[in-house]
């Protein structure tokens, strides 16, 4: 093993779980490229090292997130539904679907939200919305302490069912290209739900773990993950998860969102180029 | 039986501690384990690999757990809304990972 070689992974992973805590989207967007353009590692093995980082993102961050009450545990829990539906049944019908066009309507979704987000970048917190049935069934609203703001938010949801049904089709579309999984979960969130912009990102932190961890277990049986490579990403993301967490709950909701935007733009790009150019 | 809104806030409260804890329990073996093989690995010492793969494993199963225990707590707490949400989670992990989807 080469230290250097090692310690430059470390390092690279450091920021990637930093910003991947901050933005609820785990450190894969960063991790992949610089494997394979840094440091010459193959397409596969990246892949693999990427779904363990989104774990490890996801766990680490989570631990301050949940002591925080920044969390909501029950639309995790809701929403798991819909995006690990959405995995399973996409990969099954995919060869019957338009997935062509699929990929086209959300990214441009996704490009429109980015522009909305842009517009509403002043606001700190989402005016309070009228709770839908299910949410009220569900007990879906909440509380926590911002930091930033230095007060409690109360918040309830809107729009469950849109929210939901956006979550299974964007499981499916995510699962098929390996993209894109947890920047529509804070969209339908944020967007869709109504909730608090913190609320949205811990919680899509929150649930990416369990989505990648599925997957990382396929990859881990099939022999893509090389330990030498997955375990400097797992351990400087860990670390890079801590420093995130903290900083995020300090964090202005607009330093968030302008962030938040290029990721936006940079996945709906990759979502036409890999999804309808193939 | 309807349950107040303070003690279902304190049952949630209580779920989030147990959830805390084995997301931190899993974090803290796995990162010795990882650390501990990756210095084997540095040293040129023996069984490098396996103590690093034995480290992602744990990592990788910690979300899986998370799940599984919640669904246990829901069904502690006779809370049976999210006894079948959970459920329902863990059916669809089990038969993704039966079927070897990969994302």
């Amino acid at each position: 093993m080469e230290s250097w070689h090692l310690l430059g992974i470390f390092l690279m992973s450091i920021v990637a779980g930093t910003f991947g805590s901050i933005l609820g989207l785990g450190g894969g967007i960063i991790v992949v490229p610089a494997l394979t353009l840094l440091f010459g590692y193959d397409y596969r093995t990246a892949v693999a090292a990427s779904a363990v980082s989104i774990i490890a993102t996801s766990s680490g961050a989570a631990i301050s997130y949940l002591k925080q009450r920044v969390t909501n545990t029950r639309i995790a829990m809701l929403l798991e539904v819909g995006t690990t539906a959405g995995a399973l049944v996409g990969a099954m019908v995919a060869a019957y679907l338009p997935t062509r066009v699929l990929f086209w309507i959300f990214a441009v979704l996704m490009l429109y939200m980015a522009y909305s987000m842009f517009q509403a970048r002043k606001q700190e917190l989402p005016p309070p919305v009228e709770p839908d049935r299910i949410s009220r069934t569900l007990r879906l609203e909440g509380s926590y302490y911002d930091q930033a703001l230095k007060r409690q938010v109360d918040y309830r949801v809107a729009r469950t069912t849109p929210a939901f049904g956006v979550m299974f089709i964007s499981g499916g579309l995510s699962a098929l290209l390996g993209i894109g999984g947890g920047t529509f979960k804070v969209l339908a969130m944020d967007q869709i739900m109504k909730l608090p912009y913190k609320v949205s990102t811990a919680t899509s932190n929150f649930m990416i773990g369990v989505t990648a961890a599925t997957s990382a277990l396929v990859y881990f049986l099939r022999g893509d993950v090389n330990p030498i490579v997955a375990t400097p990403v797992a351990l400087g993301v860990l670390a890079g998860a801590q420093i995130g967490s903290k900083l995020m709950m300090k964090m202005k909701v607009r330093t968030m969102r302008l962030l938040f935007i290029p990721v936006l733009i940079y996945t709906a790009i990759q979502m036409v180029m890999k999804g309808v150019a193939g | 039986m309807e349950m107040s809104q303070a003690a279902r806030e304190e049952q949630l409260h209580h779920l989030e501690e147990r959830i805390v804890n084995i997301l931190r329990l899993g974090v803290i073996v796995a990162a010795v384990l990882m650390s501990g093989g990756l210095l084997l690995g540095l040293l040129q010492l023996p069984y490098a690999t396996p103590v690093m793969t034995t480290g992602l494993v744990v990592l990788l199963l910690t979300p899986i757990f998370r799940v599984a225990a919640t669904f246990l707590a829901y069904i502690w707490a006779k809370d049976w809304v999210y006894v079948t949400v959970s459920a329902i989670v863990l059916f669809i992990l089990a038969l993704g990972a039966l079927l070897g989807e990969t994302h």
